[in-house]
């Protein structure tokens, strides 16, 4: 019903995922270009400097320019020695102090390169991709900034990521696109309606009804 | 009939079971199976652990680890009530209560302030409970400026019952104080003198004055030294935003001094500072009423109207007042208690320029000339109160957009009773309310502070994005009450257009387009539909032009089309639904359609250089034989255009074009001053219809150091200044602004080179020499803006001079006139804020011919890493 490949073909369909702002690229890049003004005054480094001054060790408020879960936990082992787990985050931790790269995911931008992300087997693009920024700052502060804000009707999400590598461009779902589209609850005409792997199991269902009747 | 213990979680039934009301009896708590009482123990003792172990680390409020369903197959009662059996230790209740302090209408604050203080005190051998109370006060002093009152009300409070815990924290505070004074952190000074400010009965004979003196007398030195100083208005800011504060703390008698200080800042904060108009943000020399006053001069009148009021100080809160003592229910007195020292504070002589380069502040109200008024009038104290306490909680939670936006939004929990209306109160009925008392519009006040920030000049504190997402969050949590007073601010900012500093009716354009494109693109295009007829180079017609073209790079130009009434889808034309431009070769009319093609198709199969250059030669053969001038000029056109066509797909295609093609482009600027700015006009002529990709294109060409950015400025304003006239236009502003950025950008960080410590001779020469190289090449480049576009700000422009009957006279000609004088002054700011950052710096940078000191390794930053950096 809403298999992968029946919906990119309907004429109709296509038409929405173009609106959602999936494919066609180049609709990405100027989008972001003109978000993050070019205008270099505030990377001043002794700005910088006076900020991290400023900061306390603990803020009163939670901050939003800290890496999510997935970075520390991608190769995490279940471990039962707390310190060890520490450790592990820590050096997570280094690894991401002067990334440049942002995991985007959603929809994204521009500035130093910009990989956009694919369906593993179409190469369309699937809703995802690297930004890289000349400075680990512009990083955090797309994170802060826009992470979480709409552009052209989606919310765009945000994650510091360690670095762009060969083979991180496809989609990791088991379908080809994001896994987060294989688990998708609510419906989204953009992205071809529910989550693949619930959609699959919907039309299992539905035939199983119809075998039982 | 069976209770079915998950109702309603299984979803099974939709009616509820007959008995729910009726009160099942409890499960004594050693009938629960055994591993769920070690579930018990274990999940107190994990909390026990997290306390132990992250003492002080307040990001971990949330119930994490340990709470988790952990047996997920035994559902066979509920466990839930039980689960709150788990009673929260002190600590982090005082914790708790401290951070929300003041944050919740529903409470009295007073009770909160005596409940802390209380537990606190009767805790006081409780190490950790005090660390805790010591150091999130301060944190708090430091990062939410409107609680300074209620956490210092609570110290107070605290002192009277345990003078040893007001000492200690008096004591840590001093110590951060001294350290921001002597680095120059004067915003962390001004709120930590505040804070004590209003700890000032606790302190002997005349407290925090004598340290207020000194600031002034610093003050006094560097105005006397320098008329262009602007530090010393940054210490008399800090003595006039403590005084109200000290004069609402509940000691008494100090009239004479806070009012014998005020008439010594008077001379400082009423003589305008030779920078102010150039930051101002509406332009004085194009219209006198709109233009702000200084934030100390309008403090200072403001301060003077309050002491002749006896400090009534309305807005402010005062916490202290109304508390009774839980025993006596008396009144609380802070006379009676045990008095400190204040703390020995030393001002360095001179006092250190801080790390953020100052520059005068203006006081700007976008809701300044409403016939009702929603916010304070700036003869009103309120007015620099509020908006000081705003503006740093905006510039201080930069790294929590939404805790800033829920601040804004709960305003009027932090100040007076009754000096907001209620939230949400409509625009309308702000005129029956207009009377005798004047309860300003809480929403409005917020909103007026984000865009003073978003409007500051030069620059804003943070990226200018981060005030759009404020804006944005403001409005998805009250998007009732927030989105009609941005709708008046857009009317008064856009009315205001054409007399607005030019940078700034930028930055409104920008983050107009940003923020429609969060709320699905509406906006009530149809109050401005008279202002279509206007002529097409008027400020009001630019700006609308211009947020259409944004709003078609946030998104798609039919979708924006969708979005528009009646007569505006007509200025969508149909070049701009394309999303790939036509290829001008395709068409066999064209000239040197051939080559053109033959040129596109070798690009697209990336072919080498040899394959390429006949083809260019072609061109420039037939070129010759027709007389053409300058053959680089169609080898170049068909050339740059063949490689916007094949880049159109995604910035990435255009970026490898590029790189493939970069010899070849670098070789044509070598050669002809023409075909160098025939890049440009190829781009630009290729993405006509969208702008913006075009100008990222040169800024791309102006990294691979394909075009100088002299080149772009030549481009611009001489050869197609069509009569001055492209002043008209956002992208060419923005064009010529991001080129500037990026030289004054490179400027910055070879200073920085310069300045950086530890570095010694032969270095230091040679650093020094590429920075007068670099200077000069930036002055020339600001001396070729100024020259440009003076002529075209007198009128005198040759091809303005052509124009009509050649009088000058035409309506047109007096706009392109305010255009050139509006360019004019944000470039000639541009060049004061430059110069002024330079000289300022090397005044401490490391004098030529230092050598390195015996044993000392050379520094290692050279200018191969700056040069990278710009890279």
């Amino acid at each position: 019903m809403f298999d992968g490949r029946k919906w990119r073909e309907t004429g109709k369909e296509a038409k929405l995922l173009m609106r959602s702002g999936i494919p066609a690229p180049r609709s990405f890049w100027e989008l972001r270009a003109s978000l993050l003004p070019s205008t270099p005054t505030h990377q001043h480094p002794f700005l910088l400097n006076f900020c991290a001054m400023s900061l306390l060790a603990v803020n009163t408020v939670d901050r939003l320019d800290r890496p999510s879960a997935y970075f520390g936990g991608k190769n995490k082992r279940r471990r039962y020695n707390e310190e060890e787990e520490q450790q592990e985050q820590e050096k997570a931790g280094n690894k991401l102090k002067n990334a440049t790269t942002l995991y985007v995911g959603n929809l994204c931008g521009e500035i130093k390169r910009l990989v956009m992300g694919l369906d593993r087997f179409n190469k369309t693009p699937c809703g995802f991709c690297f930004v890289e920024y000349y400075t680990h700052q512009d990083a955090l502060d797309c994170l802060k900034y826009v992470g979480g804000t709409k552009l052209d009707e989606r919310i765009i999400r945000t994650d510091l990521d360690p670095g762009f590598e060969e083979g991180r461009q496809f989609g990791r779902g088991k379908s080809g696109g994001q896994v987060r589209d294989e688990y998708r609850e609510e419906y989204d005409p953009g992205r071809g309606g529910y989550g693949r792997a619930y959609d699959e199991q919907r039309q299992r269902e539905e035939d199983e009804y119809g075998a039982g009747r | 009939m069976d209770f079915d213990p998950k109702w309603p979680r299984t979803g099974k039934s939709t009616s509820p079971p007959s008995n729910i009301y009726l009160e099942l009896p409890r499960k004594p708590f050693l009938e629960l199976p055994p591993h769920y009482i070690l579930f018990i123990l274990f999940s107190t003792m994990a909390d026990y652990d997290r306390r132990n172990q992250s003492r002080g680390d307040r990001g971990d409020r949330g119930d994490r680890g340990g709470r988790k369903r952990r047996y997920r197959d035994d559902d066979d009662f509920d466990r839930r009530p039980q689960r709150r059996r788990y009673e929260e230790p002190l600590f982090a209740v005082v914790r708790r209560q401290l951070l929300t302090i003041a944050e919740s209408a529903a409470r009295r604050v007073e009770d909160d302030i005596q409940g802390i203080a209380k537990s606190v005190t009767d805790n006081y051998d409780d190490e950790e409970i005090r660390r805790d109370f010591v150091n999130i006060s301060l944190d708090l002093v430091h990062e939410q400026p409107m609680k300074i009152p209620f956490i210092a009300g609570t110290v107070l409070v605290a002192h009277s019952l345990k003078p040893e815990l007001g000492s200690e924290i008096i004591t840590k505070a001093a110590g951060a104080l001294q350290k921001y004074i002597d680095t120059g952190a004067w915003r962390e000074v001004k709120l930590l003198i505040r804070f004590l400010g209003i700890l000032q009965p606790l302190f002997e004979g005349d407290g925090i004055f004598p340290l207020l003196e000194e600031l002034f007398a610093r003050a006094v030195d560097l105005q006397t030294a320098s008329s262009e100083d602007l530090l010393g208005l940054e210490l008399v800011k800090i003595i006039q935003f403590t005084l109200p504060y000290v004069m609402l703390s509940p000691a008494s008698g100090f009239e004479a001094q806070a009012n014998g200080l005020l008439e010594k800042t008077d001379i400082i904060a009423t003589t305008p500072h030779a920078l102010v108009d150039l930051v101002n943000t509406f332009c004085p020399e194009e219209t006198q009423s709109a233009a702000g006053q200084s934030v100390i001069s309008l403090m200072q009148s403001q301060l003077q109207k309050e002491a002749s009021n006896g400090w009534e100080l309305k807005c402010l809160p005062r916490p202290w007042k109304d508390l009774r003592d839980p025993e006596t229910d008396e009144f609380k007195s802070f006379d009676s208690v045990t008095k400190v020292a204040f703390p020995e504070i030393t001002v360095p002589n001179p006092v250190p320029n801080g790390p953020r380069p100052l520059f005068p502040e203006v006081y700007l109200s976008v809701y300044a000339d409403q016939e009702v008024d929603t916010v304070p009038a700036t003869d009103d104290i309120s007015s620099s109160l509020i908006r000081d306490a705003l503006v740093d909680t905006i510039n201080l939670l930069d790294f929590n957009r939404v805790a800033t936006a829920k601040f804004l939004i709960d305003i009027d929990c932090y100040f007076t009773p009754y000096t907001f209306v209620k939230r949400a109160t409509p625009f309308d009925r702000m005129r029956d309310l207009a009377g005798e008392v004047q309860p300003w519009k809480p929403e409005d006040v917020a909103v007026d502070a984000v865009f003073s920030q978003l409007f500051q000049l030069p620059t804003a504190e943070h990226k200018l994005v981060y005030y759009h997402s404020v804006l944005t969050e403001c409005c998805k949590i009250a998007p009732a009450a927030i989105a009609p007073s941005l709708g008046r601010a857009i009317r008064f900012l856009y009315n205001n257009i054409d007399t607005m500093d030019l940078e700034l009716s930028q930055r409104f354009l920008d983050w107009f387009a940003h923020h429609l494109s969060n709320f699905g693109f509406t906006w009530k295009w149809s109050e401005w539909t008279e202002d279509l007829d206007l002529t097409a180079i008027h400020p009001k017609i630019a700006f609308i032009n211009g947020a259409l073209d944004k709003e078609i790079r946030l998104s798609f130009a039919q979708r924006i089309k969708g979005t528009l009434p009646e007569p505006y889808p007509k200025l969508i034309t149909s070049g701009k639904e394309k999303d790939t431009p036509e290829f001008k070769y395709a068409s066999d009319m064209a000239p040197y359609a051939k080559e053109g093609q033959e040129l596109m198709q070798l690009i697209r199969k990336k072919a080498t250089d040899e394959e390429i250059e006949p083809v260019i030669s072609a061109i420039e053969e037939q070129a010759k034989s027709q007389g053409v001038e300058d053959p680089k000029i169609p080898s170049t056109d068909a050339f740059v255009t063949s490689i916007c066509f094949v880049g159109s797909k995604s910035l990435s295609h255009v970026l490898s074009c590029i790189d493939r093609s970069k010899d070849r482009l670098l070789a044509i600027g070598a050669e002809s001053k023409h075909a160098r700015t025939q890049i440009i006009t190829s781009v630009m002529d290729y993405w006509v219809d969208q702008p913006g990709i075009a100008i990222n294109i040169i800024d791309k060409l102006l990294n691979y150091t394909i075009l100088s950015p002299l080149s772009v400025l030549e481009w611009a304003l001489v050869e197609s200044v069509a009569a001055g006239t492209i002043l008209s236009k956002p992208h060419v502003f923005e064009m010529i602004s991001a080129t500037v950025g990026k030289v004054t950008n490179r400027m910055r960080q070879i200073v920085a080179a310069r300045t950086q410590p530890g570095l010694y001779e032969p270095q230091l020469t040679a650093i020094d020499e590429t920075l007068s190289r670099e200077r000069e090449d930036m002055q020339t480049l600001f001396k070729y803006i100024e020259d440009s576009i003076v002529s075209i700000a007198a009128g005198s422009n040759d091809e303005q001079m052509e124009r009509g009957d050649g009088t000058g006279d035409l309506p047109e000609d007096a706009i392109i006139r305010q255009w050139g004088r509006r360019w004019l002054r944000v470039f000639r700011r541009k060049v004061a804020v430059e110069e002024a950052f330079i000289s300022d710096a090397l005044t401490n940078a490391t004098p030529l011919g230092t050598e390195a000191p015996a044993g000392a390794t050379d520094g290692d930053l050279d200018i191969a890493d700056a040069d990278a950096d710009v890279q």
